[in-house]
Parts: structure tokens; sequence; C-alpha cells
């Protein structure tokens, strides 16, 4: 038998079903997680529906839809081996205001809010990660409740994908923040398909340990349900309009237990479960986060009127962790342990962690950037060398943490300015601005435990866009924002030119048009 | 060698800083004359003060003669001449009794002592003066003073009459002028120094005639305001600034001065020479006419839409403030708590665009405080040129300025002064509150302290006194903020490293 020509391979190729799918790294991406979406939902309506047949109904639906639309595309569309840096970002952030419109259209179909705008913000804050809320969560159904919870474990999973599979991979070997695990490879499986796996492992096997150890305090299997869900994600979303006030002691231990793992790194959770003392011991960011939530402890305890050492430390984890759990009124707090939890917040949790904020590490590092320059500033040819987990941080990174940071901080003051501008007071703005891109939430500005109930609506509204800036992480977001303005500009660029040149375009088009009937075209 | 032989141990901290007592002893006795000449109450100790401050300075720059210009030392004698001017401007405060009211012991005294004289050389504009009658002309005037000499540096002055200090010289200027900014005006640095305070005095005398000539200011009056006009000081004689005026043409003056002093002092030697181009080439001076145009319009249009104040008032109370503290100044025009000028009781949106203000300042080499505009700008080219090379690893991208590219050491060296910014920020915020300041009232003192603006946010507001709203230690805080700020960070946390080497070189030995 004749082997076939390449010709033919070519062709027969192109038949080939599997390989004639449309090429797309976003849609699937988008796809993939409103499947995942509609997968929780299909779970949370088998859970709830003794308790709502109705909103059962609804949840279900819902989640065959997501999940019909994720099969039909993998069946359509495939994904190619490498896509480029802004496709996994641009998808990354398309998936994310694809999850937050789904999750409006299932608050407002199944009743639980009325109003759109309160709907989108509620599913914002839920996929962010950030303890807000426009309703009384008491007076949520079964389903409900925990469909809410679930939106804020997948925004954490989404966060830590992104930490520790997504952007390590898509900058191809660029270290956008220098960690002490960058270069283990001993400390994550190498493809991305399994370190995807592994993460998500963790990150199921933790939810379910503090579930069981909520129910294990005495926490009905609903609550516990929920806060293992919020705590694990960072989230902050409880069952209770209060938060953490309506419950004991013992769930608010568990709950701090349940914070400090998921404010610390998954590297560092990692090693934990593979028992590699050596390397939590000599973990800096390790230290320096024990030292934050040790010493914001002791001063918030020191400050503090009313609150006992139990709740101090409560509360100096929620800050920390960026979850936004309440044991007291963020709003009635002394200014002091104010100031100081909102630079806790501003600082946030640990790089590769669901916690948000500048980030551990981050912070570090240019802590030891800036004592450099002021070193430099003596000696202005003196080569310092910075180092992070035994590794030299090259300039490139020091330039990408820099201007992280200066994009931080004009995030927290862009939200500060237009939140001021919605009528909200100057400190409470300056508050929430910084808060809401740390995904944290309760605090002055807002009202107690995290209502939004004293916020207008137009300030609610222009909360979504920092808390998913501040939940995607600003220097992706920023590429994918400049990656749209250069497509803007080219397109612009080739109207310009196609303008300027379209009469010789036209002849040469239908030149070719003329050859191409009479059988003459280029060979 | 040129000046004889060379007298006295070398040490280029302690001789500027001989120097410059004798510059403050002087202007100190200039004021002692016009105390005598009119109230007469303060003489004795201006005079007094004139005497220890001289007497130490003379001898200091008798007994000195210039030494290393390292950096380390410039460093030094730049903080330490700071330091020990501010402590030596405030004894004619304390010999006066300004602050001795009832129940206000000596150690408030001299804090509140301190924090005055620190608030005029810094040129923050600042006070704890409840009662401006008590003290006499002479004294209200060496307090607008204070701040005309902090305006273009008392070092910068220093170096006028020190030419042999050279390259060091620059590094002087360098380390004591706002901004990055130190461009050679003359290939000698004395020149340069002497030509910067050229511009200086002829622009006070300037703004002093202008003054002198609208309805209402007297002579007094308008060589007072021209003085920390110049210098975008703020201080004035009068409880309600340039409110106790109530004329429109006092304030189109004042606007107008301090526009021109948040310029960078190199254009205007340009501009002198006849090159007036130069403004509308300088891309600092763009985007410095650009933010107060705009912050201007937004502040007026948020005054005329939220608050219940008429067309002519908007625009007033609007324009003069977003002038006062886009140029670091802190003039006010509030004839009162309830007074449309007071930006306390404006709509948060109006106030968080004068919270921006504090944070920005002018222009680089001018006499203002503030990040300065120039950095801002950097500080943005890095931010979009590690986005773009995040995106683009191998691509070779230039931070720009006015077309020219910047050097990576002084990009890093902003990235530095940012982080350092933001740290004393959130460090001196959380100072505050933990000495019982209210959380907004201590936000707003840190920036302004840090932007050498004078009034801020909440209880520290224009209609009130910083020695209602802070204790004693938190006003000693602020005066050192206040250094920072003027010195722009590094030389008031270095000034300690050439002492420190020299004491472990001496215990070594």
């Amino acid at each position: 038998m004749k082997s076939p020509t390449r010709t033919s391979r070519t062709r027969l190729r192109a038949l080939d079903p599997r390989r004639s799918r449309a090429d797309s790294h976003i849609l699937l991406t988008i796809c993939e997680g409103l499947a995942g979406l509609g997968a929780v939902s299909v779970l949370c309506a088998i859970a709830g529906s003794l308790d709502d047949a109705g909103d059962s109904v609804v949840l279900g639906l819902a989640g065959v839809l997501l999940i019909t639309l994720g099969a039909v595309a993998r069946v359509k569309l495939k994904r190619r081996r490498r896509p480029t840096t802004a496709a996994v970002l641009s998808g990354l952030a398309a998936t994310w205001v694809a999850l937050v419109v789904a999750a409006t259209a299932v608050y407002l179909s199944s009743g639980a809010i009325g109003r759109a705008d309160d709907a989108l913000v509620e599913a914002a804050a839920g996929f962010s990660t950030t303890a807000l809320t426009t309703l009384d969560p008491s007076e949520l159904s079964v389903p409900m409740s925990l469909w809410r919870a679930c939106t804020q474990w997948l925004g954490g999973l989404v966060g830590i994908l992104i930490g520790v599979v997504a952007l390590p991979m898509a900058l191809q070997g660029q270290r956008l923040t220098p960690t002490e695990w960058s270069d283990d490879d001993a400390t994550f499986a190498r493809g991305r398909i399994a370190r995807r796996r592994q993460v998500m492992a963790i990150y199921l096997g933790l939810t379910a340990a503090i579930g069981v150890a909520f129910a294990a305090t005495g926490m009905g299997a609903e609550d516990s349900a929920v806060h293992a869900l919020t705590t694990i994600s960072t989230g902050g979303f409880s069952s209770m309009p209060d938060s953490f006030a309506s419950f004991g002691a013992g769930p608010a231990a568990v709950a701090t237990v349940g914070m400090i793992i998921a404010g610390s790194g998954y590297a560092i959770i990692w090693w934990a479960i593979r028992g590699r003392r050596s390397a939590l011991t000599q973990s800096i960011e390790l230290r320096i986060y024990g030292a934050i939530l040790l010493f914001g402890t002791l001063l918030v305890w020191w400050c503090a009127d009313g609150l006992s050492w139990n709740d101090s430390l409560f509360t100096t984890v929620s800050a920390a962790s960026t979850t936004g759990f309440a044991v007291a009124d963020w709003t009635a707090l002394d200014d002091a342990v104010t100031a100081l939890l909102l630079v806790i917040i501003a600082t946030g949790s640990m790089i590769g962690s669901a916690g948000a904020g500048l980030g551990v590490s981050r912070a570090r590092i240019l802590v030891a950037f800036a004592r450099r320059e002021l070193r430099r500033q003596l000696d202005p040819g003196s080569v310092v060398v910075l180092k992070t987990g035994g590794q030299a941080v090259g300039d490139p990174a020091i330039e990408r943490i820099t201007g992280h940071q200066i994009a931080h901080f004009a995030t927290c003051a862009g939200a500060a300015g237009l939140l001021a501008s919605a009528g909200v007071d100057l400190l409470g703005a300056i508050y929430t601005g910084v808060s809401v891109v740390s995904t944290h939430g309760p605090g002055i500005g807002v009202g107690s435990f995290g209502s939004l109930e004293n916020l207008s609506r137009p300030a609610r509204l222009l909360l979504v866009p920092f808390m998913s800036a501040g939940r995607l992480s600003l220097v992706p977001l920023m590429i994918g924002i400049v990656w749209i303005v250069h497509a803007q500009q080219g397109l612009r660029r080739e109207l310009r030119a196609l303008w300027r040149v379209w009469p010789e375009r036209l002849a040469s088009f239908s030149l070719a048009a003329r050859r191409a009937l009479s059988g003459q075209g280029k060979k | 060698m040129l000046h004889g032989e060379p007298v006295g141990r070398p040490s280029t901290t302690l001789h500027v800083m001989g120097l410059a007592l004798v510059f403050i002893a002087l202007g100190m006795g200039g004021c002692a004359l016009i105390e005598l000449a009119s109230t007469n109450r303060d003489s004795g100790a201006l005079a007094l003060g004139a005497l220890i401050s001289g007497s130490v300075g003379v001898l200091l720059w008798w007994r000195t003669r210039e030494g290393s210009t390292r950096n380390r030392d410039v460093f030094a004698a730049v903080g330490w001449t700071w330091l020990t001017m501010t402590l030596f401007g405030a004894v004619p405060y304390l010999l006066a009794g300004t602050f001795a009211t009832s129940g206000v012991g000596f150690a408030e005294q001299l804090v509140n002592s301190i924090f005055e004289s620190t608030s005029g050389f810094t040129t923050t504009g600042a006070t704890v003066l409840a009662d401006f009658e008590r003290p006499g002309r002479g004294l209200m005037m060496y307090r607008q003073l204070s701040q005309w000499y902090g305006g273009m540096g008392i070092v910068v002055l220093a170096v006028t009459v020190l030419p042999y200090l050279g390259v060091g010289g620059l590094d002087l200027i360098s380390a004591e002028a706002p901004g990055h900014s130190s461009d050679r005006l003359a290939p000698r640095v004395s020149e340069t120094a002497r030509r910067l305070w050229a511009i200086y005095v002829l622009f006070t005398l300037v703004i002093a005639a202008l003054l002198f000539l609208a309805p209402g200011p007297s002579l007094y009056d308008s060589l007072a305001h021209a003085l920390t006009t110049a210098a975008t000081g703020g201080f004035s004689p009068y409880a309600n600034s340039i409110g106790h005026f109530n004329s429109v043409l006092v304030e189109l003056v004042v606007i107008a001065g301090m526009l021109y002093g948040g310029v960078n002092f190199a254009l205007h030697w340009r501009a002198g020479r006849g090159d007036f181009g130069a403004y509308l080439r300088d891309p600092e001076f763009r985007t410095y006419a650009l933010i107060l145009t705009s912050a201007a319009a937004a502040v007026i249009a948020v005054l005329w839409l939220s608050e219940p104040l008429g067309g002519t008032d908007a625009i007033r109370a609007g324009l003069f403030n977003v002038v006062s503290f886009g140029t670091s100044s802190g003039f006010g025009i509030a004839t009162g708590a309830d007074s449309p000028g007071n930006y306390v009781l404006w709509a948060p949106a109006a106030q968080m665009v004068i919270l921006f203000l504090f944070v920005v300042g002018a222009c680089a080499g001018s006499t203002s405080g503030g990040m300065t505009i120039m950095r801002m700008r950097v500080l943005f080219g890095h931010l979009i040129r590690s986005v773009r090379r995040s995106q683009q690893p191998r691509a070779v991208v230039a931070v720009k300025h006015g077309g020219v590219a910047v050097p990576e050491d002084v990009v890093s060296r902003m990235a530095g002064f940012f982080l350092f910014y933001v740290l004393l920020i959130c460090t001196g915020t959380v100072a505050l509150t933990m000495l019982g300041a209210e959380l907004e009232t201590s936000i707003g003192s840190i920036f302004s302290m840090l932007g050498n603006m004078g009034p801020a946010l909440g209880e520290a507001g224009p209609a009130n006194s910083y020695a209602d709203a802070f204790s004693q230690p938190a006003r000693l805080l602020l005066a050192m903020f206040m250094l920072i700020g003027r010195l722009e960070i590094f030389p008031m946390l270095l000034m300690f490293a050439a002492p420190y080497r020299a004491l472990s070189d001496a215990l070594r030995r």
C-alpha cells in the first residue's frame, strides 16, 4: 500500500473531527469555569433539595445548563499547546467576568436578590472572596446559602490556581514574585494539569477537614459547610448577619486556625503535609507571617477596649488572611486598632495562598529593596544582592515588584477617590478602598459585619472592578489591559493604513481576483 | 592655599551648621529691630536668641573648616544642620513665652516652640499658635522669615559663601533642594546657589510690591506674606491667614505667587534670560498646569453642585485652596469654622482632591514639597514599563522624561523613595493613633507633614490648631515628619551614618 503524500496527509488531518475543532484558549477557559460553577450548583441543589425545592430546581437547571455548555465547548473547541501570556491572563479575567454574570443570573432567577445591581455586587463579592454582602444571609434557603458560599470557594480556588499554576506557567519561566518555592521543583508537580490536581486535592481536603472540625464544635451541618467553604477560600461570607459573633468560642477557634492555614502559601501547606520540617523552619516568609500575627495580636489586644486576647487573635488573623470574618463590629473598633488592622490588611497574606493584598513575600522584598536603596545613597557604586530562599532576586523581578507596588497603591487610591465621589466620607472611602483591593471587606465606610446597607447603590457598583482587581492580581490584569490597548491600537493602525491605501489595495485585489478567475493565479 | 592656611578641625557638618546659625542670627537680629520699632514686646527674646545662635554659629564656623564631601558627610551636614537650626530657631518663641498661657508647663512650651520653629523652617505652615495677638510684630516677622529661609534652603544659602566646596556643594544643594533636580545654572556651584537666591529675592520683592499695591495689606503685611508666598510656606501673622484681608485682588496676587513658587527655578532662570518657551517645553511644567487645572475644575464643580455655595464663592474657595495645596503652601481663606474656605466641611470628593494634592506637590527644583510631579511621572513610566516587560520579557524599554531616558539608578532611587514614603505614611498613622489622635486627623496630618502642606484634615483643619488635635509626643513626631518631608526622607535617615562611622572608627582605634 502506497504511503500517503504530504498533501494528502494534510487533507486527512483536516478531515479528522478532533483536529478540526476551533482553536480558542479563552473560550475554553470560560466554558470550563462555567462548568465548574455548574457542577457545584448541582451539588448544592441536591444537598438542599429537602429544604427548598424551588431554589434547588433553579440551581439544578442552571447547573445542567452550565455543564452542558462546558461539555459542548470541550467537543467544539481545543486549546493550543502553549497559549500566549496575554491569552492566558485574558482568559482568566474573562472567566471571572463570566462567572460573575452567571452567578448574577442565578441570584435573580432564584429570587434571593430582587435587584440586578445588588445581585451583581453579591456575585462579585463571592468570586472575589470579599466579605461584603447586600443581603441578610440568615434569610437564605439552605441550597442558596451553600451555593453562595461555593462562589467564594470557587473564587479562592481560582486565586490559588492563578498564583500557583497559571501565572508561573504563563510567564514562561519568569517569576512574577520570587518566593522560597519558585525554584523548588520538589514542591509542586511540574505539569500544568498535575499541579492543578495537586492544588485542588489539598484545597478539597482542607475544606473537608475544617468542615468536620466545625461540626465537632457543635455547629450545625449547614453552618459547618458554609463556614468551611468560606474559611479555606479566605472569603468571609457567613450564614449569619453578624458573622462569628453569633457562634461560641469553639467555632471561632476553628475559624482562627482555618484562616491561618488559608492565609499560608500552598507551598507551606504542602511542606507541612510532606513533613518537610527543615523547609518550614527555614521559611522566612512563614516567620514574617507568624510575626505579623503575633505582634498584631498583641498590639490589637493592648490598644482595643473590650476585646479579649482570643478575639484579638481572631480579628488579626481575619485581617492578615484578608478573610473578613468578625467577632466584633469592625466599625466600632478603636482608631489605633483600625489603623493597625488597615496596615495588616494592605500587607495581606502569603504569596500562593487564597488570600490577597500586597503579599508578605513582596512586602519583604520591598523592605530589602528599600534598605538597598538607602545603602546606595551612601555608596552609589555598591553592589547589594537581594535574596529570597537562597536565590538572588534579579533586577527584572525587583522591577516587577516595585511596579506591582505602585499599581497596588494607585488602585487603592483610585478606589478611594471614586468612592468619595459617590458620597462615601473621606475616611470610609480610604479604608474601603484599601480593604476592597485586598479582598477583605468589613470596616469603616461599609456597614457593620460587611453589610453594604450604608453604602449608596453607585458606591456599591464601584466596588465591583476593585474587588476583581484584588482577586485577579494587578499586574496580570494590567497586562490584559495593555494587550487590549495594543490590539486596539494595532487595529486602528491597520484601519488608518487601509484608509490611506485603499485605492491601491482595491486595484490589487481586483487584479488578483481577475487572475484567479482566469486561472493565472500564483503557484 | 587660596584662603590662607586652613585652621580648625575639618568637618563639613559643623562648618555648614555654623554658617547656617549665623544667617539665622542675622534674621533674628533684624526682626528684633522691627520689634523694637513697633510693638516692642519680644525684642529682648529675639536679641537674646540672635546672640545665642550667632555665638554658637561663629564659634563653629571659626573653629572648623570644610572637610570631606562624601555622600555620608553631605547627608550628615544637611540633616544635622536642619535639626540644629530648628532647635535654635525655637529659642525666641521660648524666651518670649509665646505659648505660655495659663496651665501650660515648660515641657509643653518647649514642644510647641520646637513644633512652630520646625513648621517654619520646613515651610510646612502647621501651627500650634492659638492667640495670634500675643506675639509682637517682630516675632511674627521672624516666624515669616523662618519660612523664607527654609524655602530656598539654608544650606543653599551657605553654599553661596562656601565656594571651595566644589562638586560637594552641588551634592549639598541636591540633598536639600526639593525634588530630584540639581540643575547647574552656572559652571561654579557657588554661582548656581547665588543665582537661585537672586531669583528668590527678586521674586519675593515683586510679590511684596504687588501686595502693597493691592487694597488692604500694609507694608508690614505685604512683606510678611511675600516671604511665605515665595517660600510656598503658608504662615501668616493673622489667624484667618489670607482670609483676613477678604480681598479678591490679594488672593489673586498670592495665587500667582504660589504658582510661580511651585515651578522649577531653573525654568525661571531661563525665562529671565528671554527663553519664555522653556516653560511650555518642560513636560513637568505641562503636567503641573494640567493637574492644577483639572483639580481646580473638579473641586469647583463639586462645590457648585454639592455645597450651598454660589458660583463666585465656589470658584474663589476652590481655586485658592487647590493652588494653595497644589503648591504645598497651605494658606487659607477660611474666616471661621463655618466659612466656605474651610475645606474640612466640603464634600468627600473635593476633600479627596485636596488629599491627592497633598501627595503630589509641585515641580522638582521649586520651593514646594510633596512627592513632586517629576517623581510621579517617572514612577508612572516605571509602572508601565514593568507591565510591558512582564508581557515581553526581552523588551528593552526605557523610562523617559521629556523624551530623555531616565538613568536606571535614578528610577531605582525614586522607587525606593516611594516605598519609604508609603512606609512612613503607614507607621506614622499607626503611631499617631496610638498617641491618641483620631484616625482621619492622623492620616491627613501625616500626608500634610510629609508634603509640607500645613493644615490637614479632621481636627487639624485650617480653622484648628495642632495643639488641640495632638498630644505632646504626637506633636514632636509630627515635627520629625516635617523635617523628613522637607529633606525628602534620605538625608534625615542617613544623617546618623557619618557619626556612626566616625564613632565605630574611633572605637576600633
